[in-house]
């Protein structure tokens, strides 16, 4: 592998020519091996696929990589190594591509509301407790609930459930309620902000509402 | 009515992470700005703890952005010790762990 200052990344990569051809095609190979390493390590997501599936996804991550980082070139600021910032394009490409594939053949019908609003949270796994834990725990997920009914907007509840109740990813979940990711995390950055002061208000520390559910 | 079902471990990282809220923390664009340099100063081990507390508070609350850190540090390790394979490699591991096996040649 050919290794490059961060300097002599730009300036091969600025000039057109030669040095820019190899550079672009050095640069390619590292994005290469970097996606490979990604899915290496997401092997369980691409159950189903042919190995020229794999192929021209990688490929493909890479070629919109390429363009990405060529557009922001200028916006490197030296940082971080080169290679280091121009491979979290390819991740990110790669990332969203193959969460994408993983949700569209699920139902995202989740993060749609009843017809009443309210929410009503639970444990899916059954921890087989005394009487009087389980009554402490129930109304601790009562107030819970309560709170999110009350101070959360309908937009920030479907964001907390997809995110924290159902595991979904941030990119699924924005894509759903049609908002950036960044507003995505904004929101519920709010939402998670009223609950804390709510639970703060009635003197309750983490602390107190982990020994509820030690 | 909604009913929000989940498993006590999510619950209890749920709990921590609203408990751990700021009054003001970075957003996902400001954190993917900062990535590239803190995994690569985690890798020198020279990280600066404090211009980094934004992005750490982030991490823990962002499953998106964590992924990409935890990419993006896995990758930049390989190529600083000199350990990343090739990609014909790569790909034959890929293809290994999957259940293909016609012996394709990555080329």
């Amino acid at each position: 592998m050919i290794t490059y200052t961060n300097d002599e990344w730009l300036q091969a990569l600025s000039q057109p020519g030669k040095p820019e051809q190899v550079a672009l095609e050095t640069l390619r190979d590292y994005l290469l091996r970097a996606v490979l390493v990604y899915l290496r390590e997401h092997r369980n997501d691409l159950s189903g696929w042919s190995s020229a599936d794999i192929h021209q996804f990688a490929e493909d991550a890479v070629q919109e990589a390429l363009l990405s980082i060529r557009k922001k070139l200028g916006s490197f600021r030296g940082e971080s190594k080169f290679t280091t910032w121009a491979y979290r394009f390819v991740v990110n490409k790669a990332a969203s591509e193959l969460r994408r594939s993983r949700y569209q053949d699920t139902s995202l019908e989740g993060l749609q509301g009843g017809e009443d609003g309210d929410l009503t949270i639970g444990f899916s796994d059954e921890r087989g407790l005394d009487p009087d834990v389980a009554a402490e725990q129930r109304s601790f997920m009562d107030l819970l609930s309560q709170i999110i009914g009350e101070e959360l907007s309908e937009r920030q509840q479907r964001a907390m459930v997809g995110i924290h109740l159902q595991g979904r990813s941030m990119q699924e979940v924005a894509e759903e309620l049609e908002i950036t990711r960044n507003t995505l995390y904004k929101l519920l950055h709010d939402a998670r902000r009223k609950i804390k002061e709510r639970l703060q208000a009635r003197y309750l520390t983490i602390e107190d509402v982990l020994a509820i559910f030690e | 009515m909604k009913r929000g079902s989940l498993k006590y471990e999510q619950f209890v990282r749920w709990i921590d992470r609203i408990y751990k809220t700021a009054d003001a923390e970075a957003d996902c664009d400001q954190v993917r700005g900062l990535v590239a340099a803190y995994v690569d100063s985690k890798i020198t081990d020279s990280v600066r703890d404090p211009v980094y507390a934004p992005l750490l508070l982030h991490l823990d609350q962002c499953m998106d952005c964590n992924e990409l850190y935890e990419s993006l540090y896995r990758i930049a390790e390989l190529e600083a010790w000199g350990d990343m394979p090739s990609a014909g490699v790569l790909f034959d591991d890929v293809i290994a762990g999957t259940d293909l096996s016609n012996g394709e040649v990555y080329s």
